[in-house]
């Protein structure tokens, strides 16, 4: 398994904007000490830095369009032309960074969590909660080293 | 008859917070006034009263995204009052790591991410391509600069605090948690590359002042006063010391005032068109009291960094204009300075030998139940003024924030930009760029300051007395 870079984000004081953070902590569990797993409340330029130096980045998010508890995956391409910036980027944003500034290619997933609840608190929607190992078991079969050698 | 016009811009970009600007022309299309409006409203010195003393760092650190660590200390040092304590001598010196880590960091957002755009690829540059992405394609070194830059600050605040935003490290009486070994030598180990960037970094951004010699004599140049916080022998200093006022002429005003009697010399003011207060010096009055604070201020205000580098770049920095440097514009070039005084006083303090000691915390009950705390935030200096009851609950709370006391000079350079820059009826984006670009300077941090979220567009209206658009730029 090659470097691998976790980076979950979102705003763990409303509620399932912070189920990404929740799962970063299983997943630091389950993961080979190799990968690392971040936490962070926006994208930002500094991310960029880190993930050029994985092959296979992946980023963790809540949604609030669509079914509760419904998780999906899609893989990411760099984004092309003149993204916008002030405060914060895309993951496609940030992929097209690694590749401008660091001429990295690491491999790019989304992992979408769409959650129920997103007012001020801390604690999560039953929906959101238990499609938690759902994130994780994905997490988990795009970490091993078959999915690796399989789109390697 | 002809119409007085009101040019809107609103928001305002590449800022931390929201704001709007409206230009008033007369009837001759002339520039007569400019103000530059807050339109967020936070309200934290409402919401803390009756909270415990003891949670007030952790509660003031979420005013802000970008400088926490300025408020936790503040808040910290203002909480310290009310114990009564003095705090042991490592954790001074680690609040003031945590705090130039800080300054650090954010000068780095703002010059880099924020300004640079402008700076790289010019005022009149294309909109679209007026971002990081741009100065990636133009100048890649400058940004992978930027980034590295302010990586090197939020990893030492993660750190220390165990977290880059809302770190909860700094408590009353001093700091948590000791500094480890393992921290010590991995910051120590990045400080060379840091030390490159900032010294990279300020030798390009001198080779740009005659590119911009214009915006130079616009962009906020006229006299005022300069405040700072300063130590005993004159020089730099963002945790503790004494406040210093200059005038224009770089002469001394008002010296070795006690930044806990800060209502003694600094009043503040509401206007109807703002969120932000404006502050102002007493012994003036309002609006004469005009004054700036900050990294221009800063340098103006203090007579030596104390570390060799940032003292040649002082030096050099002094002699830009006759008499203290009045130009807003300079504000970049002192927030490099002070990122390299940061990066070379930062060496200094981790090979102090008391840095790692483990005594790093006073332990009291309240002795006080009143309390002013004080430090440089990267934008200027910051007060939280604290008073609690017997049971130690929050009665009443005052901060004053950097951005207020730069309000009034902020919509004086905004008056005078447009003032130069708008001419007629038909706005061009480059003029508009001037006018964000002159309260970009200032690096205001709204949030921090009228105690939002939204989306960064931009929409410009020239309208008439009757309200009618007469001309229009939406981005």
């Amino acid at each position: 398994m090659g470097n691998i870079l976790v980076i979950a984000y979102g705003n763990p004081l409303r509620c399932d904007d912070g189920i990404a953070w929740h799962t970063a902590e299983e997943l630091k569990r389950v993961l080979p000490s190799s990968a690392q797993v971040i936490c962070v409340h926006q994208l930002s330029p500094e991310l960029a830095e880190s993930a050029s130096r994985a092959e296979l980045v992946i980023f963790l998010d809540a949604a609030t369009n669509g079914k509760p508890g419904d998780v999906v995956c899609q893989p990411l391409k760099a984004e092309k032309g003149e993204p916008r910036f002030s405060h914060h980027l895309t993951p496609e944003g940030i992929l097209a960074l690694c590749e401008r500034l660091y001429a990295a290619k690491p491999r790019g997933f989304l992992l979408t969590l769409h959650g129920k609840r997103f007012e001020h608190g801390e604690e999560f929607s039953p929906a959101a909660v238990h499609a938690v190992p759902r994130v994780v078991e994905l997490v988990t079969n795009l970490c091993s080293p078959r999915a690796n050698r399989a789109s390697a | 008859m002809a119409e007085r016009k009101t040019i809107v811009i609103d928001p305002v970009t590449r800022i931390e917070g929201h704001s709007k600007v409206t230009i008033h022309l007369d009837e001759q299309g002339r520039v007569e006034d400019a103000r530059f409006h807050v339109t967020q409203f936070r309200g934290f010195e409402k919401f803390c009263e009756g909270r415990p003393f003891a949670e007030m760092p952790s509660l003031m650190a979420r005013i802000c995204g970008i400088c926490p660590v300025s408020h936790l200390i503040a808040s910290a040092k203002a909480c310290d009052a009310l114990l009564a304590v003095t705090i042991p001598p490592t954790a001074d010196k680690l609040r003031r790591i945590f705090g130039m880590a800080q300054v650090t960091q954010s000068h780095a957002l703002s010059l880099f991410h924020l300004s640079s755009p402008d700076l790289l690829l010019g005022m009149d540059a294309d909109p679209e391509k007026r971002n990081l992405f741009g100065v990636l394609e133009k100048e890649p070194q400058l940004a992978r600069d930027g980034i590295a830059l302010r990586k090197f600050g939020q990893q030492i605040i993660e750190r220390l605090g165990g977290k880059r935003i809302h770190p909860a490290w700094v408590v009353p009486g001093g700091v948590s948690d000791p500094l480890s070994q393992d921290d010590r030598d991995a910051i120590l180990k990045a400080i060379p590359e840091a030390l490159a960037i900032a010294v990279r970094s300020l030798s390009w951004l001198k080779g740009t002042a005659e590119r911009f010699r214009e915006e130079i004599a616009s962009f906020g140049n006229f006299p005022s006063l300069f405040m700072g916080t300063v130590k005993e022998d004159g020089g730099i200093t963002f945790y503790d010391g004494k406040i210093r006022f200059v005038d224009a002429t770089g002469q001394i005003v008002a010296g070795g005032l006690d930044p806990k009697r800060y209502f003694d010399f600094l009043g503040e003011k509401v206007e109807s068109w703002s969120y932000l207060k404006s502050a102002y010096y007493k012994p003036k009055g309002y609006p004469d009291g005009i004054y700036r604070v900050g990294p221009l201020a800063r340098l103006n205000v203090s007579d030596t960094c104390g570390t060799p580098l940032a003292d040649q770049e002082l030096a050099e920095f002094h002699e830009l204009q006759r008499n203290a440097v009045l130009s807003s514009f300079h504000y970049h070039q002192a927030r490099l300075i002070e990122i390299l005084y940061c990066v070379e006083r930062l060496e200094q303090l981790l090979n102090d030998p008391e840095i790692l000691d483990k005594h790093v915390r006073a332990l009291a009950r309240p002795n006080a139940l009143e309390g002013v705390g004080a430090a440089e935030a990267p934008r200027g200096t910051l007060f939280h003024h604290y008073k609690i009851d017997e049971q130690g609950l929050i009665r009443w709370c005052n901060l004053i924030i950097a951005t207020g006391q730069n309000n009034l000079a902020m919509n004086r350079s905004v008056l005078q930009v447009a003032q130069h820059y708008v001419k007629g009826e038909k706005i061009t984006h480059g003029m508009l760029n001037r006018v964000e670009a002159v309260i970009r300077a200032y690096d205001p941090c709204l949030s921090c300051s009228t105690h939002a979220v939204g989306q960064m567009a931009l929409k410009v209206q020239l309208l008439s007395s009757q309200g009618a658009v007469l001309d229009e730029v939406v981005r």
